[in-house]
C-alpha cells in the first residue's frame, strides 16, 4: 500500500513533468494582461490528471487527499508559473464548498473535479467579507453589493458570495451569468486578473444557499487558512526556483576575470537566501503537519503563510540584486517569478498581516 | 547495565529527569554556563557512580551507549533543568577519539581515569594566530628520543584552570601542506613549563585561559592516530554533538526572560515592541521546527551533514537577536549591571542579568566555527559555488 509520503512524492514528480512539458515562463509572458489569466489547455490537463479533485472528499466525488498532496503539486507548478487555475478553484473555492452546510453544496462539489464548476470566493481586500446584503424575497433572496477582491472571479462559473442576511452571514453560490451580476477586473502584480464583482438585486433561490449562518463564517475562515498553507507552498516553490536561477547565474557570470559566485560577499548573500528557504520549508512543514485539525489550523496558516511570504519576497529582491542589471530587465524571466512572488505574498495576508494575527491570537507573549 | 536504547523516548526522558532531580545539586541548576571543578565535582562523581556520565561511550567502557536520539534527549533535559556544564572534554572528546584512533594501552589507561575524575582534560587547539584558520597553528613538537618536546601558546582553552591534562594539536612537520604536518598529542599539565593564565571574558566569566607550553614533554607513546595525522583525528571530534549547537534551547531561555522583561517594563502593550517580539517568537518557532526535523532524521537513523551549519547559524543568530531586543525593551535599565528595578518590581535573574545575556550571546556565533565560516562551508559544499 502506498504511504502518504509516497503519494506526495509521486504527485510532486508528476507536477515536475507537467512543468517540464508546459509553456513555462514563455507561456506566462504571453498571457500577461490577458484574460482569463491562465492557460486554458493547462486547466484541461490538470483536470485530466484529477488534480482539481485533490481536496474534494471521496464521498463528494473527489479523490479525497489532503493539504500535503495539494501543496506538493502547487509548489512544483509555481516553478513553471502554472499554479493559477488551481489556487482559486481547486483550493479556495473547493474548500469553501466542502465546509458548506447548505443545499447547494453537494451538486456543485460533485462538479469540481471535472472542472464543470469553477467556484471563486467573493471577498474584499485583506480577507474581509464583501459588503453584500441578502434580503429575503419570495422563496429566495435578493443579493446586492460589491466584492472587490475575487481571485478567479473573471472566469468562474460560480461566485461564492458571503452576504449579510437578517439572521446572520449566509453563503450563496451564485451562477456567474445570473442577471444583475457584473464583473470587472484589476491587474495583479504578475499581470493576472483580479476579479471585481458587483451584484444588483441578484435573485437566488433557497437552493443556492451554500452555508447557513451556523456555518458560513467558519467555512470561509477555514477555507482561507487552508488556502494560505497551499499558497505558502507555492511561495516556497518560487523561492526555490529563483534561488536556483541565481546560483546558476553566479556560476557563469564573470567580472574582473572571475566567476561572481567566487566572491565571498555574494556567497554569503546567497547562503542567507538558502537559509531562509530552509526555514520557510520548516514553517511549511509545520503548517502541513498541523493544518488538518481545525483547532490548530489558524496557527498553522499564520506560520506557513507569514514565513513563506517573507522568504519569497526576500529571495525575489536579492535575486534581482545578485543578477545585477540583467535581473532588472523585462526580458529576463526572473522578473516573472519576482512578480508572481509579490502577488502570492500579498494575497490572503502578507507576512506583516500574519504576524498581526499571531499577536491577536495571544501567541506573541505566550 | 541497563539498555537505555530499549526504552521509549518518553520513558528515557523521564528516567533522565528523575536522575537529575535526585542527584544534581541546586547550585548547579541556575542556568550558569560554566562552573569551577570545586563546585561541580560532587555532581560529576554522582553521574559516574550511577552510569550517567558518559552517554556516548560504549557500555564496556562504562558508558551508556546512547544512540543519538536518546543522547539529544539527555542534553535537552540538562538544558531544561538549567544545569551548568562540567569538565566535559574528557567525556566528550578524549574518550571518543581514543576509542576511534587510540592504542589499546591508551584506552585502558585514560578512559577509567576520565570516569573517576582523576584526569581532567582541556583542549589545546586554538592559538593567538590560529582561530578560524586552525590549520595555521604554530605550536611545535620535536622528537627527542622517545619524547616530544613541545613549545607554543594555546588560547581559548576552556576549563584549563581546573584541568590536569591537555590534548594538543602541534606541528610535527613544517615542510608539507599545513594540514599534513600536524599531530595530536596527549600532554600531562602537571610539569614545569606549563603555564595557565586565565582570560576574563567580556561577560565576566573566567572560564577560558591561555596555556603556555615551554619545553613541555610528552612520551611519544602519547601520540594519537599516528605522526602527522592530527588534522584527521581532530576532524573526527566533530561528532553529532554539533547538532546541539543548532538547538533552540538558548533562544527559548532568552525568550522567557524577554517576555518577563517586557511585562515588568510595561512594554507588553506597546504595539511597536509586541510586533518585534512576535517576529522573534516566529523565528524561534521555526528554529525549533528545523531542529526537530533534523532530530527526527537522526532518530530514523539517517545520516546528516551540512544542515548542521544551517541550524547553527539560525539558532545562534536568533538567540542573539532575542537578547538584543530584550536589552532594548529594558530601556534605560538595560544599561545597568546586575539587578534592574522596574515599576512593576525588580528583575532578579540571579547572575544572569540582562547585560550578561546580551554579551553571552556573542560567543556561540564565534566558537565552533564562526557563523561566517559556516556560511563559507554552505556556499561551497551545499550551494556548490566556485572557489
Amino acid at each position: 500500500m502506498a504511504t502518504e509520503n509516497d503519494i506526495v512524492a509521486e504527485l510532486a514528480a508528476s507536477a515536475q513533468r507537467v512543468v517540464a512539458d508546459g509553456p513555462g515562463p514563455t507561456g506566462a509572458r504571453s498571457r500577461r494582461s490577458q484574460l482569463p489569466g491562465y492557460d486554458p489547455s493547462s486547466l484541461g490537463l490538470l483536470t485530466d490528471l484529477g488534480w482539481l479533485g485533490i481536496l474534494v472528499p471521496e464521498e463528494d466525488g473527489g479523490i479525497g487527499l489532503g493539504l500535503p498532496e495539494m501543496a506538493a503539486v502547487v509548489r512544483e507548478l509555481e516553478k513553471g508559473l502554472m499554479g493559477e487555475p488551481l489556487l482559486p478553484y481547486a483550493v479556495l473555492g473547493a474548500r469553501v464548498l466542502v465546509h458548506g452546510d447548505g443545499p447547494a453544496r453537494a451538486a456543485l462539489l460533485a462538479q469540481v473535479p471535472a472542472g464543470e464548476c469553477l467556484a471563486a470566493l467573493a471577498l474584499d481586500f485583506n480577507g474581509a467579507l464583501p459588503a453584500v446584503t441578502a434580503v429575503p424575497a419570495d422563496g429566495g433572496w435578493r443579493l446586492s453589493g460589491q466584492a472587490g477582491s475575487v481571485v478567479g472571479g473573471v472566469s468562474a462559473t460560480h461566485l461564492l458570495v458571503p452576504a449579510q442576511a437578517p439572521d446572520g452571514v449566509r453563503l450563496f453560490a451564485v451562477p456567474a451569468n445570473s442577471p444583475g451580476v457584473t464583473k470587472a477586473h484589476l491587474w495583479r502584480a504578475d499581470d493576472t486578473p483580479l476579479g471585481q464583482v458587483a451584484l444588483a438585486e441578484v435573485v437566488v433561490g433557497n437552493g443556492e444557499v451554500l452555508a447557513t449562518p451556523a456555518a458560513a463564517e467558519t467555512a470561509v475562515a477555514r477555507a482561507l487558512d487552508e488556502t494560505r498553507i497551499v499558497v505558502a507552498a507555492g511561495l516556497l516553490g518560487l523561492s526555490e526556483h529563483m534561488l536556483a536561477m541565481t546560483l546558476v547565474y553566479m556560476g557563469v557570470r564573470k567580472q574582473y576575470g572571475q566567476l561572481i559566485g567566487s566572491f565571498q560577499a555574494l556567497q554569503h548573500k546567497a547562503v542567507d537566501l538558502y537559509i531562509d528557504k530552509e526555514r520557510a520549508a520548516a514553517a511549511l512543514q509545520f503548517g502541513l503537519a498541523t493544518g488538518g485539525d481545525p483547532a490548530t489550523l489558524p496557527l498553522a496558516a499564520v506560520r506557513a503563510k507569514g514565513r513563506c511570504s517573507d522568504t519569497a519576497c526576500r529571495v525575489a529582491r536579492d535575486s534581482i540584486q545578485l543578477h545585477g542589471a540583467i535581473g532588472f530587465t523585462d526580458e529576463h524571466d526572473l522578473g516573472l517569478y519576482v512578480k508572481r512572488a509579490l502577488t502570492l505574498s500579498a494575497w490572503l495576508g502578507n507576512a506583516g498581516e500574519q504576524r498581526r494575527r499571531f499577536i491577536d491570537m495571544g501567541w506573541a507573549l505566550a | 547495565m541497563r539498555d537505555w536504547n530499549a526504552l521509549s523516548d518518553e520513558a528515557f526522558r523521564l528516567a533522565a529527569r528523575d536522575f537529575i532531580e535526585a542527584h544534581c545539586p541546586a547550585h548547579l541548576r541556575r542556568g550558569e554556563e560554566h562552573v569551577r571543578w570545586a563546585q561541580s565535582k560532587d555532581w560529576y562523581h554522582a553521574m559516574a557512580a550511577h552510569g550517567w556520565l558518559a552517554p556516548g561511550w560504549p557500555v564496556e567502557h562504562g558508558g551508556m551507549a546512547l544512540k543519538p536520539a536518546k543522547h539529544l534527549i539527555y542534553l535537552e533535559e540538562w538544558a531544561r533543568a538549567g544545569i551548568s556544564r562540567v569538565m566535559e572534554q574528557g567525556v566528550l572528546n578524549v574518550g571518543p577519539v581514543l576509542l576511534a584512533h587510540g592504542t589499546p594501552d591508551q584506552i585502558a589507561h585514560y578512559l577509567p581515569r576520565i570516569l573517576s575524575g582523576e584526569d581532567l582534560w582541556c583542549q589545546g587547539f586554538s592559538e593567538p594566530g590560529a582561530g578560524s584558520d586552525l590549520a595555521g597553528l604554530r605550536t611545535e613538537a620535536r622528537i627527542e628520543g622517545d619524547t616530544f618536546v613541545i613549545n607554543g601558546h594555546k588560547i581559548w582553552t576552556s576549563g584549563a584552570v581546573d584541568a590536569n591534562h591537555i590534548f594538543v594539536l602541534a606541528r610535527t612537520d613544517k615542510t608539507v601542506k599545513k594540514q599534513a604536518g600536524i599531530s595530536f598529542i596527549l600532554v600531562d599539565m602537571n610539569q614545569p613549563g606549563v603555564t595557565v593564565k586565565p582570560i576574563v571574558t567580556v561577560n565576566g566569566d573566567a572560564e577560558f585561559a591561555e596555556v603556555f607550553l615551554d619545553n613541555v614533554r610528552a612520551p611519544v607513546a602519547n601520540l594519537v592516530g599516528g605522526l602527522n595525522n592530527g588534522w584527521r583525528v581532530a576532524q573526527s571530534l566533530l561528532g553529532f554533538e554539533r547538532v546541539w549547537a543548532g538547538s533552540p534551547h538558548m533562544g527559548r531561555q532568552a525568550m522567557d526572560r524577554m517576555v518577563r522583561v517586557a511585562r515588568l517594563a510595561g512594554r507588553d502593550r506597546d504595539p511597536a515592541i509586541v510586533d518585534r517580539i512576535a517576529q522573534l517568537q516566529l523565528d524561534l518557532a521555526d528554529n525549533s521546527e528545523m531542529y526537530e526535523r533534523l532530530a527526527q532524521e537522526i532518530r530514523a537513523g539517517h545520516s546528516f551533514g551540512f544542515e548542521v551549519s544551517t541550524l547553527k547559524i539560525v539558532a545562534t543568530e536568533t538567540y542573539a537577536r532575542i537578547t538584543e531586543l530584550t536589552l532594548e525593551i529594558a530601556g534605560e535599565q538595560g544599561g545597568l549591571a546586575g539587578e534592574a528595578p522596574f515599576a512593576d518590581g525588580p528583575l532578579v535573574l540571579g547572575k544572569a542579568d540582562l547585560l550578561r545575556d546580551y554579551l553571552t550571546a556573542r560567543a556561540p556565533m564565534i566558537y565552533g566555527g564562526t557563523v561566517q565560516i559556516h556560511r563559507n562551508i554552505l556556499a561551497k559544499r551545499v550551494l556548490g559555488l566556485p572557489a
